[in-house]
């Protein structure tokens, strides 16, 4: 049994968290910003990246869809309440949508539910802040 | 009239290897000597799923074919209904166009290509066979006027309309089951329409498949059931089993001693699917089988990941398609197989399984259709398979085939099975002795089989045996021993005085026949040894020290017991050096049987010493509580495994999904306020989850310098935005608790289960499931 317990051994080793991605589309002046693995540290800061280069070009209406966005950490929500309040300071309007529950509690535990609309869908989003598309 | 389909399913379907099924053959083929003139009989085959049905039923066939027979001439013809998949108007074409390609064949012809009806009967009729056109013909009108039965009827009575002088028919069907699972045909008109055929004794039936009881009902409804002999096909025998084994790693060139085909024809049950699925799987490793751990090692790693659980996992999952049925299901069936409730009725079946009726129904039915029951009117039995029994060990232990991460999973079930939970070598030992005093307490002169103080014996008796086998066979025994009248139980026994100070791990004092007096004092000193290997010189130092307890205490040599216990294998010269000095020997198999004997179960892992729950669980017949361990390094997202174990874990309660993402979420924080604050050298942090009926309870520790919990966050952390984890933590879960200190902390995270939390995600699932079964319908088979 010790060979097998070896190989077990051999495979907790193996056990990657699924790839983290951040992709952005452009719709009317709108970014919409897709979030997709585990918000933490590393995601977070891919996030803020990409939100403050966007800025950087000017955009200045942001949906965040956190559709794929299977978990969150403290470290991750930290950087979220950073990179909002970047982009408010900057006139930007920032949207989340498509947050699952546990997600939307979480945004409300930190506040950041206060600073930002959410919206059930991205589409909700995309109405309100693209009325006539 | 052309027809397209695959046609012959013979052409794919020859039987290269067949072993060990010689008598079941004679049997058929004594049965088909009558055949001819009318007096054949008919015959029922039944079995568990892949156990060697067809195969047996394809080379009874070809056995048929090699007869010379004068006339008239028996032409067998095999149809299979699993063939159709369920699809009327195609297993009405199919057995139509299967008979009259199987009847040319037979006459030494065949037509190549598609298969054309016109071209087909006209070379049929050049062996002076007619095939009534007009009675295909009705089938398409039938079906075109959406009649099925009546085109069902007509299909299969077409063998009986050919006219074929001098030939009798003889019918050999398999997969009979799925003749009942035909969509807009009722389950009873296919033996309804072969009713009169089978009646009349002119026609030799020979019926195989998976499920006796829905068979046995149906003929049993249409008054045939008498007419039918059965035959149960098992596994294979011993010989036969390791032949074929030999055969099949001979082919592979895995070289394997005689005694290593033994012990895996012994794990496999003979049964020849695993055979040829465990030897692809060793060929598909690079493994070796050298010896019998070899043996053990790959089987353990089949069922617990390999082809034998993918076997059993594909098994279950398309027999029990919805997610909650699954469930119960599993758990119903390792409570009937692995701990062997006394099932025999189908009231008792639907009682164990629990829930509604239908519910219970569906999943008899389902299991019965695949095979796994046998069921009549009056009884009710199941299928003996080890591996299967296996398979639902583990299926049951991992949380009822909960979904993702197989391999956290089977390293959770790993850790129970192989003890890994105890924090320490140490620690498993002081369960183990806490237990053996407990124990010790009971005696009272009771009466115990001999062989659970003598490992020779036992070993010769039950060697390979599992637990419950060994229980029945021990509380047979006729020999026994009389234990004494505990009096008092210690740990260790110090011998001082001018001899050295050595001393024992338990040590037990009692009287022979409640006698209180010098004579019939008795001292038990036991020695519990935990190494791979006992060995001689072990057993030296432990009787040399039992000699200075003589000498000290001045005990005549029946006053003395000399008892050791051990885990690992043992060297022959240790056990013949104990039976020259009367050491009893038992194996941790025989204690965990003394303990049952007594009542006692092995005691739980300790939890952690500092925080404990102090509720007593309201019900005392509630389950035990379940514990796993979890250790994690200090890296970057290893909290992520943390909280796919708990994902894992909860599915033993069907704890709803926004739950089992709070408690994630609530891990994950503890998770990292370890990783960012303990500072703990060991570079570890602990996670102990307890499932108990109401609740979930996860401890998660470090060994690092302690911190002081605040509620609000100070203004470093402000600046930082950071500083949310407990905050967090005590929003998502319902209770909890920190304890920290120099030497570490330890957070306790209770989540409550309430009912309605254990509801949703299982219904969604078998929402969704139920719309795939809905659209892969016709692929089950």
């Amino acid at each position: 049994m010790m060979k097998y317990l070896k190989q077990r051994r051999k495979l907790w080793g193996r056990i990657r968290v699924k790839t983290l991605e951040v992709r952005t589309t452009e719709k009317n002046d709108v970014m919409v910003v897709y979030v997709e693995g585990y918000l933490n540290s590393l995601l977070g800061e891919k996030l803020e990246e990409v939100v403050a280069a966007k800025l950087g070009e000017g955009y200045l209406k942001f949906i965040i869809n956190f559709k794929s966005t299977r978990m969150i950490n403290s470290v991750g929500i930290s950087i979220v309440i950073g990179l909002v309040e970047a982009a408010s300071e900057k006139g930007a309007t920032i949207c989340f949508t498509d947050l699952s529950r546990v997600n939307r509690e979480i945004f409300e535990i930190t506040g950041l539910s206060d600073r930002v609309t959410i919206f059930d869908t991205e589409r909700d989003a995309f109405e309100m802040m693209s009325p006539v598309a | 009239m052309k027809i397209f389909w695959p046609g012959g399913d013979l052409n794919h379907r020859k039987v290269d290897v067949f072993f060990g099924r010689d008598r079941e053959l004679s049997t058929l083929m004594r049965v088909a000597e009558h055949a001819p003139s009318g007096a054949g009989g008919c015959v029922l085959l039944y079995g568990p799923p892949n156990v060697g049905k067809t195969t047996l039923l394809l080379k009874f066939r070809e056995e048929l074919l090699e007869v010379e027979s004068e006339e008239p001439r028996m032409f067998p013809f095999y149809f299979s209904f699993a063939s159709a998949l369920g699809s009327a108007s195609r297993m009405i074409y199919q057995f139509m166009g299967e008979y009259l390609r199987q009847l040319l064949s037979f006459m030494g012809d065949e037509v190549s290509g598609g298969f054309d009806l016109d071209r087909v009967v006209e070379r049929l009729s050049s062996h002076s066979i007619y095939v009534p056109v007009d009675h295909i013909r009705g089938v398409e009108e039938c079906l075109g006027k959406g009649d099925a039965v009546s085109a069902l009827a007509l299909a299969l009575t077409l063998p009986f309309a050919v006219d074929k002088p001098g030939i009798v028919d003889m019918f050999l069907f398999d997969d009979f089951q799925f003749s009942m699972k035909i969509e807009s045909v009722p389950d009873w008109a296919v033996l309804s329409v072969l009713r009169p055929f089978v009646k009349s004794g002119d026609h030799t039936f020979v019926i195989s498949g998976s499920s006796p009881g829905i068979v046995m009902s149906n003929l049993k409804k249409e008054g045939l059931f008498g007419a039918f002999s059965l035959l149960e096909i098992g596994g294979l025998r011993s010989t036969d089993s390791r032949e074929h084994l030999k055969y099949l790693l001979e082919r592979r060139k895995i070289a394997a001693s005689d005694e290593v085909i033994g012990a895996l024809s012994e794990r496999l049950g003979g049964v020849p699917i695993y055979h040829k699925l465990f030897v692809d799987e060793v060929t598909f490793e690079g493994s070796q089988l050298g010896d019998i751990s070899d043996v053990e090692n790959l089987y353990a790693k089949s069922v617990v990941e390999g082809r034998l659980n993918t076997y059993w996992k594909e098994f279950f999952e398309s027999t029990l398609r919805k997610r909650r049925l699954l469930a119960k299901g599993i758990r119903f069936l390792k409570r009937v197989l692995v701990d062997e409730f006394p099932i025999d009725t189908y009231e008792g079946a639907v009682g164990l399984i629990g829930g509604n009726q239908e519910e219970a129904d569906e999943i008899l039915n389902s299991l019965e259709f695949k095979g796994i029951i046998k069921t009549d009117f009056e009884r009710m039995s199941f299928v003996e398979d080890p591996v299967l029994k296996d398979f639902l060990f583990w299926a049951y232990e991992r949380g009822i085939m909960g979904r993702h991460n197989s391999q956290i999973a089977s390293q959770i079930v790993q850790k129970n099975i192989f003890r890994a939970r105890y924090p320490s070598p140490e620690a498993y030992k002081k369960e183990i002795l806490e237990t053996v005093k407990e124990m010790l307490r009971r005696w009272d002169c009771q009466e115990i089989p001999t062989s659970l103080f003598d490992y020779v014996s036992f070993r010769e008796q039950y060697g390979l045996k599992g637990v419950l086998e060994v229980l029945i066979g021990v509380e047979k025994e006729k020999v026994k021993y009389k234990l004494p009248k505990v009096s008092s139980v210690s740990y260790g026994y110090t011998i001082g005085g001018k001899l050295p100070r050595v001393g024992f791990d338990v040590v037990a004092f009692g009287f022979r026949n409640r006698e209180y007096t010098e004579e019939a004092l008795v001292i038990w000193a036991v020695e519990f040894v935990a190494d791979r290997v006992l060995t001689r010189k072990r057993l030296e130092h432990f009787e040399n020290r039992c000699r200075l307890l003589s000498l000290e205490k001045s005990l005549a040599a029946e006053q003395l017991v000399k008892w050791v216990i051990f885990e690992g294998s043992v060297e022959e010269d240790a056990l013949k050096f104990a039976a020259s000095c009367g050491i009893f020997l038992t194996h941790m198999k025989q204690l965990k049987i003394l303990f049952s004997v007594f009542g006692i179960e092995e005691s739980a892992p300790p939890v952690e010493e500092k925080i404990r729950s102090t509720e007593e669980p309201a019900d005392k017949t509630a389950e035990e509580p379940l514990e796993f361990d979890l250790i994690i390094p200090m890296r970057e997202d290893a909290e992520v495994i943390a909280a796919k174990v708990a994902e894992e874990i909860s599915y033993f309660k069907e704890v709803d999904k926004d739950t089992v993402d709070r408690i994630k979420m609530a891990i994950i924080e503890a998770c990292i306020n370890a990783f960012e604050h303990s500072g703990a050298q060991n570079g570890v942090v602990k996670l102990r989850y307890i499932i108990k009926n109401d609740r979930l309870e996860i401890f998660v520790s470090d060994e690092g310098k302690g911190f002081a919990p605040r509620e609000s966050l100070d203004r470093k952390e402000e600046k930082r935005k950071r500083g949310w984890g407990l905050k967090i933590i005590r929003e998502l879960v319902d209770e909890v608790d920190v304890v920290t200190g120099e030497k570490g902390t330890t957070v306790r995270l209770v989540k409550f289960l309430d009912e309605e939390d254990k509801v949703s995600q299982y219904d969604e699932v078998s929402k969704a499931e139920e719309e795939t079964v809905g659209e892969d319908k016709g692929e089950d088979s």
